[in-house]
């Protein structure tokens, strides 16, 4: 009996207080009581938020599915050869929240808004930074975070505000924040420090990172974008449009001193960003080596191995082709109608610059490399990875976010929009951004007055074909362009737009796309969006 | 009841000994133990050692026996039980002290180890003999039984079987018959009439009430439980051979679903005690080896050859005891050990030959060629975009532009006349041809398997070590080409007595086992698929002749016909892909056993279980072109061990037994991971041999590990009064290191109670009623069996890409809960045993209700705000149901035995509660949507999707334009008549996964040395999606399919479930969801074994000089009636291995049926 206490009590003692027993201590990863005070350790956390960008070309929950396809096809000016990636439901107004290009976006965007709250939330505490080091971090990550909402108020509308590291899950549910207040809280105020206040240089960035000169291409489009719809409407007075769908303003542009006062400072930024890069060329878009080069302004990053890769190449491949050591599944298509209002002349649709028309058979299936299978119709070459596609292995091509052609766009278009506001605009500010992308694709220059709303916005859809644009376009301007054979027949009202492969006119609903189902389910006081499923049902 | 001996302790608590005894050796002691064992007549060199004071007879006869081999047989009531004495002696013989404390009243005989003790004179009762009775005691199988107590009813004159078997005793002139009597056997009555020889059968006594069954912590009589325990003994579990425990227990223990997911070799098993508690913790039960609590992989890995019984514990009143791990059952294995005597070695083995027994009906060269071609000529029709044009055309079609036509493809097609094919196939040199080849892929990789297995036991010892060493192997061959699991196991185990008080036990077994994986491509749904897609169209590989071209020679691939997609072949694969699964487990223990006085005992243990994983996996060149061969290399190793400290006490006065038992105890379990992967390999010489030669631009490694641990203090009471009234309560105080640092700790209580009715005066009346106990529990228990660390808010790291090169980046990854608890489950049970007939039938019946609260759930969350789901407690399951266990020993005779054996189990699963909105939790994303959902009032294992109502006829045309659909189309359901199909607000619940009930039937027939038994099991309810008819009848055209596709819409054929034929690839859209057309019926009644033995007459194996050779065939799953269209109703494909819903079928790996010839030899 003496013995085993005795062996009880050795054992107790060998193994201590049981409290050091149960204790916790993570090994492979770190935890919110960790500090970071190293300098590696700041530039991991303003690294952390770029990670959501690479999921603008990546799938959903089905072979050939694309998030960038998702944001083509609702502009009715897309087509897909592979019917199982649900995107011709598009076609008959058959979707809803409950489908993966809402609950995606919703949750990468948020992702990434959460990612640079955590950031922000421990930045300041790095010791190890220098201020000019601190300052440009949170200027980067700063930019990232109104970039990430500048998304999510063009796809969603209002959106909840969340600026802060949860740590109370109590308060895990947020209402939907006007999006003015988004606008004027959040994405404004952060890139005006990455532009007014921080200490980034205006260089390019050459590794994706962001620049002052990104942080202005950026600020320079949320103010054109702001300067329209819907926060022009949303500023006339009733904020609760999202919800009722009373959407009633069609004319563009704007015409009101706020419109104006955003229009002046989108001016300034792209005055100063004017002739700070150069145009190449058209394979210059699909070619690896010019990643962060040339006229790119900020790019999503990709590296040719799996899981980084950019998702996009094998997508925009004619179906099943066989031109592709991949696969190929033809769902990142324009429709025929929108490639035949290019005109016929334009560099741009000639072979094998921003549409291929034939192509030979990959090795995998035709040693001898003959010609493939007539295409049906044109596919987009703008993102042919040649090396990728042919030799096989992944696709390290960036995509663009923004690039110099965008900028000279948003210049012509600003300036024009000011001049239709009263203000004085000389005719080289109005035509030479335009022109040069003209000049490009040997089109004819234009004169002051061959600028209108419809040369500008026709002249994007030729320039930013596909590159998830022409969406945001829309919602901004409220204006569609009818296609049309060598040119667009005409821009017209959003609402009461048909495109052609639709079996329905845009209603005020498509002024916004529908919010996240699991968002909807899971926060109880986030409502839905007009016209569209699922609506909150609510505990 | 006239009962002339009273068995009482010892023999009973020898039988435990032998087999319960705590357990420990290291393999080099258990040898030189081998030497040391004793012939002698035990009572003549037997010494013995007596300190007693105020001892009555009775508790000497018990020291004497608790410090040596004897066994003492007396009639209690003849014991003078008043007298008390104390004695004194040391190195005394049995004699000596016999004669010293026995008065002139009595007299003894000591027959070996066996000592019986009588009032007034042997010799007397003997005088009055007058013929001599002889004869033999076998079991059923033909072994004699030395020991068992042969007597002449009403009296008391008996004598002990010999060595072999014999007897031979003198009975009084009026005696009329024996009753022979053994521990763990059916006691029987003999008539002898004028007989002199009597040789007679005992069979085994499995549903008596004096078994012992394993509880936690410690053993019971069956008859004092009060809780919910099913016992397994060795020869029940291995009626059929099996190669692992889940084969092994499958159907025979009521209230226990084991479900074999898939029919690969060494294949994953999911098993169920009494239903699904949890939705996001495990729901496995706790497996306990020989006191090892949580021996991993003990289902799947353990080698059933070594178990000697098994103990299932369902209630919560016996489960309890083990506290936070308890809630899904605990399954107590104890394994084989030493005997003393004899060194007795055992051979066992056998050959098994798997095959197919269903199979799927795919589409042949002609009536692939027809659907083929059907399908393109609907192109335009469902190709709706204005702007399409059919694609490819051409290639398929016999006219059109460009692409290759059936001229072009010479190496598929030969030219035949007009009409010399029942499908026109026109190339585009206006000649007709058809194909040239027509192969069934599915008989290609799957093929008869031959499997076998080899089993070495030895076992001995003498009275103060006893030792056992078992080695087995086993090859167990799959139907799929290069799949196959061969396991090497070895155990070693001893006990030793290093005193009269103290023994040690040990044990250490190991484990290897190597699996050889093939079920797998590069495209979801694995190689099973690949045999369905690839077209029939194709050879194998192309003839090494010039007419080939390019071809000749080489594997084929569904790309020689450019008209869909491109999946492997799937003989090619098998042929380039190398994928092994290495596994080794060390498991050992050392137990110490202390008897501190006669009623309290101290228990100690410390044990270990390492597992060692490592995956080797390569994929060959040809087969991986994006990535010219690459390499996959997994390692895991896990660290568990425990150290477990308990008290045992007993205690009887009078008409009050008391017994208890409080303990502590301590464990860990530690983790690491490490993975590493590269690609683009000059040559497939490396293989996964050396993973350096690759020359991947960024090779991926990665590693993770980690800890959990335990602390816990348990205690248990029994308390019985007059052997009729029964009580037990039970406590376990855990704390776990998972959980949040303001909720360590749980207590999980409970208590039960049981009326053994039939001890009551007026039962013992009713002649036919041998055993009747009424039992009520309830308790509570926990699970735990969340990751480590999931209480904690933590900071990942991603690497990103910035600039061509990748870099750290810190991001949130998930949401602490500092106030995470258990999940706990309270459990009522109610059960009743009967027993009829001196137990010749034997009924258990059990209804259950378990409610668990405070789930570990995966609460979903906003992603505006957090990462989207956090670990919470919230929400309630609950689980109902009845258990029933029949046994009945139908025909009784000493030639002719028929038993019959019935499992019944019905368990009802419902979601009372779930997350804080009740918002339903849609899960198992796939093709269409999500495949399963979570919603209150539901099965935690229901089905989802829409309701197919057939396809859309030509009369409906209006209708179908109202969903932008034509005729032909496939018809939905519209719920909620919205003028849209949502997958989501037009779905609903279309079923569980889990059966409504289970029906095990055996019955067991023995006819002097034949045997033959047949097992049947049936399944009632029970929902199976078959996922195949999304890619291979839904989708059509893109590769080969199902021949139900031949049904599908026509003009002519109108009434049918299968949309008009389209190529997916050509543009066309074509629609395919979960819906009621994939979820299928899995009842099924099941030939789960059927078993023809032979055991060789006595003659022969005298000759031979081996105890014992029984020869044998079974059948298993010999046949399967069921609806369920695919291979078969239970069992889900490698990709959906869900926890809480089986059966989600993407091409599972078909189960075979089995022959098998064995032998058993007991030298």
């Amino acid at each position: 009996m003496k013995y085993s206490l005795l062996l009880v009590l050795g054992i107790g003692l060998a193994f201590g207080s049981c409290q050091s027993f149960l204790e916790e201590k993570p090994t492979e990863k770190l935890t919110s009581e960790t500090n970071i005070t190293s300098a590696a350790g700041g530039l991991a956390l303003a690294t952390g938020p770029y990670r959501s960008l690479r999921l603008w070309t990546q799938g959903g929950d089905a072979w050939g599915k694309n998030m960038a396809a998702s944001l083509e096809y609702a502009t009715g000016k897309a087509y897909t050869q592979y019917q199982a990636s649900i995107l011709n439901l598009y076609e008959s107004n058959a979707l809803s929240g409950d489908y993966d290009y809402f609950i995606n976006q919703w949750n990468n965007w948020y992702q990434g808004v959460r990612d640079c709250n955590l950031a922000l939330s421990m930045l300041p505490n790095v010791t190890g930074l220098t201020a000019n080091q601190k300052s440009s971090y949170i200027a980067e990550v700063r930019s990232l975070r109104a970039f990430y909402y500048f998304n999510l108020v063009r796809y969603y509308g209002d959106v909840p505000y969340n600026t802060g590291v949860l740590t109370d899950i109590a308060l895990a549910s947020q209402p939907r924040s006007s999006l003015k207040t988004i606008y004027d809280k959040i994405i404004v105020p952060d890139l005006e420090y990455a532009v007014n206040e921080s200490t980034l240089a205006d260089v390019q960035s050459s590794d994706g990172r962001i620049t002052k000169l990104s942080a202005r291409t950026i600020l320079a489009d949320v103010y054109l974008t702001m300067a329209g719809y819907p926060y022009q409407e949303v500023e006339a007075g009733d904020t609760t449009k999202c919800i009722t769908g009373a959407w009633t303003m069609t004319d563009y542009p704007v015409k009101t001193p706020s419109a104006k006062a955003f229009l002046l400072k989108a001016k300034t930024q792209l005055d100063f960003l004017y002739g700070k890069f150069s145009l190449g060329t058209y394979d210059d878009m699909h070619n690896p080596a010019m990643n962060n080069k040339g006229e790119a302004i900020f790019q999503a990053q990709y590296l040719a191995i799996s899981d980084r890769d950019n998702g996009i190449v094998q997508v925009s491949l004619p179906l099943a082709s066989q031109i592709s050591q991949n696969d190929e599944n033809g769902t990142f298509v324009p429709s025929l109608a929108y490639h035949d209002a290019y005109s016929a002349v334009d560099k741009r649709v000639q072979d094998r610059q921003y549409f291929f028309y034939s192509d030979t058979r990959s090795t995998k299936y035709d040693a001898n490399e003959g010609p493939a299978a007539k295409f049906s119709m044109p596919f987009l070459y703008k993102y042919y990875d040649k090396v990728s596609i042919k030799m096989g292995g992944r696709s390290g091509l960036n995509w663009p976010f923004y690039r110099y052609s965008e900028v000279l766009l948003m210049l012509t278009e600003v300036n024009w929009t000011l001049a239709q506001n009263g203000e004085a605009i000389s005719a080289d500010d109005l035509t030479k951004g335009i022109n040069a992308i003209r000049n490009r694709a040997l089109l004819p220059a234009y004169a002051s007055v061959d600028i209108t709303l419809k040369s500008i916005m026709a002249e994007r859809a030729y320039e930013l074909i596909f590159e998830s644009k022409m969406l945001w376009d829309m919602r901004r301007t409220r204006k569609a362009l009818k296609d049309g054979s060598g040119q667009f027949d005409a821009l017209e009202n959003f609402v009461g737009h048909q495109p052609k492969n639709f079996n329905y006119q845009f209603s005020a609903k498509h002024l916004l796309s529908p919010v996240s189902a699991t968002e909807i389910a899971n926060n109880s006081v986030c409502q839905q969006n007009f016209g569209w499923a699922p609506v909150q049902k609510g505990k | 009841m006239k009962k002339i001996f009273d068995l009482l302790c010892i023999a009973q608590q020898r039988w435990e000994k032998t087999i319960r005894i705590m357990k420990l050796t290291a393999g080099l002691i258990l040898f030189a133990m081998i030497s040391a064992s004793a012939v002698n007549s035990y009572s003549q060199t037997a010494r013995i050692n007596l300190n007693v004071k105020d001892a009555t007879i009775v508790d000497i006869f018990r020291e004497i026996e608790r410090n040596s081999e004897f066994g003492f047989f007396f009639k209690s009531e003849e014991m003078n039980l008043e007298k008390r004495q104390s004695v004194k002696v040391s190195d005394a013989t049995i004699d000596e002290v016999l004669k010293k404390v026995l008065d002139d009243n009595y007299s003894y005989r000591i027959l070996d180890k066996n000592i019986v003790v009588t009032k007034g004179n042997f010799e007397v009762i003997q005088a009055q003999q007058s013929k001599k009775v002889s004869g033999k005691v076998t079991d059923k199988s033909g072994v004699s039984l030395p020991g068992v107590s042969v007597v002449v009813k009403g009296t008391t004159t008996g004598i002990i079987t010999d060595a072999d078997g014999k007897f031979s005793l003198n009975v009084p002139a009026n005696a009329t018959t024996l009753i022979f009597s053994f521990v763990g056997m059916q006691t029987q009555d003999i008539a002898i009439a004028d007989k002199t020889e009597v040789n007679i059968l005992l069979l085994d006594e499995t549903t008596a009430i004096d078994e012992v069954v394993a509880i936690g912590y410690g053993t019971q009589k069956k008859k004092d439980l009060t809780g919910s325990v099913t016992n397994l003994s060795a020869d029940k579990l291995l009626d059929r051979p099996a190669l692992n425990v889940a084969q092994a227990i499958g159907g025979k223990v009521a209230g226990v679903k084991i479900i074999e997911r898939t029919g690969a070799p060494g294949g994953e098993v999911m098993i169920r005690v009494r239903g699904t508690n949890s939705i996001n913790s495990a729901n496995e039960p706790l497996f306990v080896v020989d006191g090892v609590v949580g021996v991993k992989n003990a289902l799947t890995l353990l080698n059933p050859n070594e178990i000697q019984s098994m103990d299932v514990l369902k209630d919560a009143s016996a489960t309890a005891i083990y506290g936070a791990r308890g809630s899904n059952g605990v399954i107590l294995i104890t394994t084989k050990r030493g005997v003393a005597g004899k060194t007795q070695v055992e051979y066992n083995s056998y050959v098994t030959r798997g095959t197919m027994n269903r199979k799927f009906y795919v589409l042949d060269a002609e009536q692939m060629m027809y659907v083929t071609k059907q399908a393109w000529m609907n192109v335009n029709k469902y190709a709706t975009s204005p702007n399409w044009s059919a694609c490819f055309d051409a290639s398929i079609l016999p006219t059109g532009a460009g692409g290759k036509t059936y001229s072009e493809m010479p190496y598929l097609f030969e030219q035949t006349t007009q009409g010399g094919y029942s499908v026109p196939l026109m190339g585009a040199d206006g000649n007709y041809y058809k194909p040239r080849f027509d192969t069934n892929w599915e008989s290609q990789i799957f093929k008869p398997s031959t499997s076998t297995n080899h089993q070495v036991n030895i076992r001995g010892g003498n009275d103060v070590a006893k030792f056992g060493a078992f080695l087995g192997y086993s090859l167990e061959d799959g139907l799929l080409d290069h799949s196959n699991f061969r396991r090497y196991s070895g155990k070693l185990n001893g006990d030793i007595k290093v005193s009269d008080r103290i023994s040690i036990s040990t044990n250490l077994g190991i484990n290897r086992s190597k699996e050889q994986v093939n079920d797998e491509s590069f495209f979801s749904g694995g190689i099973a698929r690949a045999a369905v897609e690839a077209y029939s169209i194709l050879p194998i590989q192309y003839p090494n002749d010039p007419l080939y071209g390019t071809y000749a020679g080489q594997w084929s691939s569904n790309a020689d016909f450019p008209a869909g997609e491109t999946p492997h072949n799937p003989v090619h694969i098998t042929n380039d892909v190398e994928d092994f699964v290495n596994r080794t487990q060390i498991t050992g223990d050392v137990t110490f056993n202390y008897k501190i006085t006669p009623e309290l005992s101290f228990k100690s243990n410390i044990a270990v279980d390492l597992n060692f994983r490592k995956r080797n996996k390569y994929a060959g060149r040809a087969i991986n072109t994006g990535e010219n061969g690459s390499v996959d290399i997994q390692t895991e190793n896990t660290t568990y061990w425990q150290n477990e400290n308990y008290f045992n006490y007993s205690k009887t006065m009078g008409d009050h037994a008391f017994t208890g038992m409080i303990g502590l105890s301590w464990s860990r379990y530690e983790y690491e991971n490490f993975q590493g992967w590269n690609s683009n390999f000059f040559d497939d010489f490396y293989g996964w041999h050396n993973i350096g030669a690759g020359t991947a631009t960024r090779p991926r490694v990665s590693s993770w590990d980690g800890q959990n641990s335990l602390n816990s203090y348990f205690a248990r009471a029994n308390y019985t009064y007059k052997g009729k009234y029964l009580f037990t309560a039970t406590g376990r105080e855990d704390g776990s290191s998972r959980f949040g640092s303001n909720s360590k700790y749980g207590f999980f209580p409970s208590g039960s109670f049981a009326w053994r009715v039939s001890e009551e005066d007026f039962a013992k009346k009713v002649e036919s009623l041998s055993n009747l106990k009424l039992r009520l529990s309830v308790g509570q228990t926990g699970n735990q069996e969340i990751g480590s660390y999931v209480t904690q808010t933590f900071i990942s790291s991603e690497n990103v890409v910035m600039g061509g090169t990748v870099i750290p980046g810190l991001y949130p990854s998930s949401v602490g809960n500092a106030d995470l608890k258990w999940e706990k489950t309270t459990q009522y049970d109610a059960g009743v045993d009967l027993g009829l007939f001196k137990d010749r039938l034997t009924i258990n019946a059990d209804y259950y209700y378990k409610k668990t609260e405070d789930m570990l759930l995966d609460v979903p969350l906003p992603r505006s705000t957090t990462v989207g789901q956090v670990k919470k407690n919230y929400g309630t399951i609950e689980n109902k149901g009845y258990e029933l266990t029949i046994g009945s020993h139908n025909v009784k005779s000493n030639d002719f035995n028929w038993f019959t054996d019935v499992t019944f189990s019905a368990n009802q699963n419902k979601i009372l509660q779930l997350g804080p909105t009740g918002a339903d939790i849609l899960r198992n994303y796939w093709v269409g949507g999500a495949n399963t959902i979570l919603r209150e009032g539901e099965s935690v294992a229901s089905f989802f999707g829409l309701t197919r109502l057939g396809t859309y006829s030509t009369e409906e045309a209006s209708l179908a334009a109202r969903y932008g659909f034509v005729p032909g189309d496939v018809k939905y359901l519209d719920r909620n008549n919205d003028g849209a199909i949502n997958f989501v607000s037009d779905g609903s619940v279309l079923g569980s996964a889990f059966p409504k009930w289970d029906m095990n039937v055996g019955n067991n027939f023995t006819y002097k040395n034949f045997d033959f038994s047949i097992d049947l099991k049936a399944s009632f309810g029970a929902k199976k999606e078959n996922r195949t008819n999304h890619s291979s009848e839904d989708r059509q055209a893109m590769a080969n399919g199902k021949n139900s596709i031949l049904n599908a819409w026509r003009p002519d054929h109108q009434n049918t479930m299968i949309g008009q034929v389209r190529p997916g690839n050509g543009g066309a859209y074509y629609q395919t969801y979960p819906d009621t057309h994939w979820i299928e019926d899995a009842s099924y009644l099941r030939g789960e074994g059927m078993t023809f033995g032979y055991t060789l007459p006595k003659v022969i194996l005298q000759k031979l000089d081996v105890s014992k050779i029984r020869l044998y065939a079974t059948a298993k799953n010999f046949f399967v009636i069921t609806k369920y269209s695919g291979y078969d109703p239970e069992g889900s494909d490698r990709d959906n291995q869900d926890t809480t819903t089986p059966g989600m079928d993407f091409f599972m790996y078909p189960r075979p049926t089995s022959y098998t010839i064995g032998v058993n030899v007991i030298f």
